[in-house]
Parts: structure tokens; C-alpha cells; sequence
């Protein structure tokens, strides 16, 4: 076979066309105007120590809410940044299927960004006080300067509208059905698995609540092939901001 | 940076680079979306003076298929321009065979054999993308290009495949 045979068999192999409506999609994620700087990351850029005189001088203000009776935080917490709280409850399995552990959770939702509020192990209470205080200052810090807890801003914020504009379904996840959860209509999308091992995960995502997780589960692979459940996460209740 | 000219001028090429590194035009779209969102990225690398950035794109589009195994492509079931069914089979076949084959090569072969003769890449150019020397392009080329005219010798003979 020469050369010019060689690249003749080679162009048999074609390629699919791109589908329109991706590059649309990307296309116009692309399109955001980059987040202006901030005063956040302007005075990060000037005094590099901002960033933790800030968390130290808002962490004493959150002390003083924790002191103040505003814990436990999730009915306090509401501002008009946040849009909702999603309650929930998450399990880890061992392979036979005994229970691991189990934790409560809460998590608002600020923009595009879901904030662990509560994290609750229920046999450790300094565990969840703390864990509780961290929550409080991340959260306070969110709302004060999200610049200087999210570096990746801008490309968060393209990469979320094109999933919203996609109906919460990213690039390689299946869509194997719907449910209603708490009163949303969820897509249930997986991914991982499917032949290439690892980690399935299928999760239950909101449209109507900016895409946020109102179910998880989690499958690791046995050496067989099959899956078990490793760890499962779902809401219980999810409480709208009314103020906004 | 113009981002949305950017895509409109590579993200074609990526697309279809990606596609036949991984296989899958899913993946293939993931990995394209989240080049260019890299380039929104604050830390992002990228350095106009020292890398060309088609050089630059199909570089990150390299690294994120090389972390998805490849599979063999999805079937293309597009129109079929007018061929009669048994020279849309033939053809279905031999696209199959061909991706076969390319996907069997080692990866270092398959990727500058793609980059060379479907993306059309220059050998100073794959060397940029592969960050290799010229002469390891071009070596590594000739041996896939050997390889295949042995896996493909017998599609090679057949007249009828070739119309």
C-alpha cells in the first residue's frame, strides 16, 4: 500500500458534525462579561494579608451571632442573597450494606454557589459546633467578598449558565429519568460507570431551584463488575427565601 | 481575548480532535466546553508570547482526552448523500475498521497520527501540542503510518470500497 492509498482509507473515517445547539449553548456561556474586581479581591491585591484580617475580624462578628443565640443557623442565615435552604440527610454503606455512617446536612443557595450551613454528626456535638461555626464564617464571607472564597469565578458562572440552559444536564451525563422531589420536578442524570469502571454516580438535579441537588447516590464497582451503594444524600426539606 | 471569536475559529477542530481521541461525541463536548472555560479561569497559563493558541487549545484538549480511555466511536448515522444502501454499509464498515485501527495504535502514535493527517497540524506544531521534540513527531508518524498501511493492507485491494 503507498502513501496516498494509505490516506484515501484513512479519510473513510468520518467524523459527526458538531450539533448546533452545543455550540450555541458554549458559545453564549462564553459570552459573560467578566465579574469586575471587587473590593474583596482590589484589597487582596494591595495587602495580601486582607483576606485573613477579614476572616479574623469576621469571624469574631460571627462568634458574637453564635453568642447571640443565632444558632442554629439555617432560619437566621436568611438574606436576600440567599434563595433557599435544602435540608437533607446522607448515609455511607459498606459493601454488605451496613450503615457507615449518617450525617444531617443543609445547604443554601447563593447565586450559583451551594453553601454547606449544617453539617451534623449525630454522636459529636463539638464536631457539629464547630463544623457549624466554619459553616457561619464561609457563608458570612460568601455574601461580605465571593471573591475571595471563589477563585474561579468567572468561569463557574459561564459553566452554570450553560447548564441552566442545557436543563442541568452536562456534557457526558445521562438523563435516565424524572421525579419529583418535595414538590420540583428533578432530572436524574448519571454519570461515571457505563463500562469504563469507577465511581456511578446519579444524581437528582433541580431546574427550577438553579440546578441544585435534591438526591445523590453513589456506586462503587465491585471486582465482578456489579455495583453496590457507597454513600446516598437526600433532602427533607427545602424552605424558599420569602424576603427576596 | 476575544473568547466567543476564539470558539468560533477552533472549537470545530477541537471538537473533532477530541472526538477521535476519546470516541465519544459527549466527551468530546465536555472537553471542548471546559478548554475554553479554562481560558475564563484567573490562573489561567496561557501566555500569547510564548505559545500560539492553537498550539495552546489543542494542547488542553490533548490532556483532558488522555484522561478518558477511548472507546471505539459512536456510529455516524447521518443522511447518506445519495449512496445506495450497500455502499452506505461499506462505507459505515470501513470507517469502523479505520477508527479501529487508529484506536488500537499506541497512544503517542495516535495522537500525532490524528493531529497530522485529520487536523493537518504541522510537525512543529504537534511538537508544540505534545510538548516533543520535531524529530520524535516524525518518527513516531512514520511508525503509525507503517502500522496502519499493515492493519489496512486488505481494504487497501478492494476496488469497490474505494468508490
Amino acid at each position: 500500500m503507498n502513501d496516498t492509498e494509505l490516506d484515501e482509507i484513512l479519510n473513510q473515517w468520518k467524523d459527526p458534525q458538531v450539533r448546533t445547539a452545543w455550540s450555541t449553548e458554549v458559545r453564549s456561556g462564553l459570552l459573560r462579561k467578566p465579574v469586575r474586581r471587587t473590593f474583596g479581591q482590589w484589597a487582596a491585591g494591595l495587602w495580601p494579608g486582607f483576606g485573613k484580617g477579614l476572616i479574623a475580624v469576621t469571624s469574631a462578628g460571627v462568634c458574637l451571632l453564635i453568642a447571640t443565640a443565632a444558632f442554629p443557623q439555617v432560619s437566621g442565615l436568611f438574606s436576600p442573597g440567599v434563595r433557599f435552604v435544602v435540608e437533607g440527610e446522607t448515609t455511607g454503606y459498606a459493601e454488605n450494606g451496613a450503615i457507615q455512617s449518617t450525617r444531617r446536612t443543609s445547604f443554601a443557595r447563593i447565586g450559583i454557589h451551594a453553601l454547606p450551613l449544617e453539617r451534623t454528626d449525630s454522636d459529636n456535638p463539638l464536631v457539629n459546633l464547630t463544623g457549624g461555626m466554619f459553616n457561619l464564617i464561609h457563608t458570612t464571607l460568601v455574601q461580605v467578598a465571593p471573591s475571595l472564597i471563589y477563585h474561579h469565578i468567572d468561569s463557574d458562572l459561564a459553566r452554570h449558565s450553560i447548564l441552566l440552559k442545557n436543563g442541568c444536564v452536562g456534557g457526558g451525563w445521562n438523563v435516565i429519568g424524572q421525579e419529583t422531589i418535595l414538590g420540583h420536578l428533578t432530572t436524574i442524570v448519571r454519570t461515571g460507570g457505563g463500562g469504563k469502571g469507577g465511581t456511578r454516580e446519579t444524581q437528582w438535579v433541580a431546574p427550577d431551584l438553579d440546578c441544585a441537588g435534591l438526591k445523590l447516590i453513589l456506586e462503587d464497582p465491585r471486582p465482578d463488575g456489579t455495583y453496590y451503594v457507597s454513600y446516598q444524600e437526600h433532602a427533607t426539606k427545602i424552605t424558599m427565601n420569602t424576603r427576596q | 481575548m476575544n473568547l466567543p471569536q476564539l470558539f468560533d475559529e477552533h472549537h470545530a477542530p477541537l471538537f473533532r480532535f477530541a472526538y477521535r481521541m476519546t470516541g465519544s461525541v459527549a466527551d468530546a463536548e465536555d472537553i471542548v466546553q471546559e478548554c475554553f472555560l479554562q481560558l475564563l479561569r484567573p490562573g489561567c497559563t496561557y501566555d500569547p508570547d510564548r505559545t500560539p493558541i492553537r498550539t495552546y487549545l489543542f494542547g488542553v484538549v490533548r490532556n483532558q482526552s488522555l484522561k478518558r480511555r477511548p472507546s471505539l466511536p459512536e456510529p455516524d448515522d447521518g443522511p447518506g448523500h445519495g449512496k445506495s444502501p450497500e455502499q452506505e454499509l461499506l462505507q459505515t464498515e470501513l470507517s469502523q475498521v479505520v477508527s479501529r485501527a487508529i484506536t488500537e495504535l499506541p497512544e503517542g502514535q495516535r495522537e500525532v497520527l490524528i493531529l497530522a493527517h485529520y487536523e493537518q497540524l504541522s510537525l512543529a506544531e504537534i511538537a508544540g501540542v505534545m510538548e516533543i521534540e520535531v524529530t520524535a513527531v516524525k518518527s513516531r508518524l512514520q511508525r503509525a503510518r507503517a502500522a496502519l498501511k499493515e492493519s489496512l493492507a486488505a481494504y487497501a485491494l478492494s476496488p469497490e470500497r474505494r468508490r
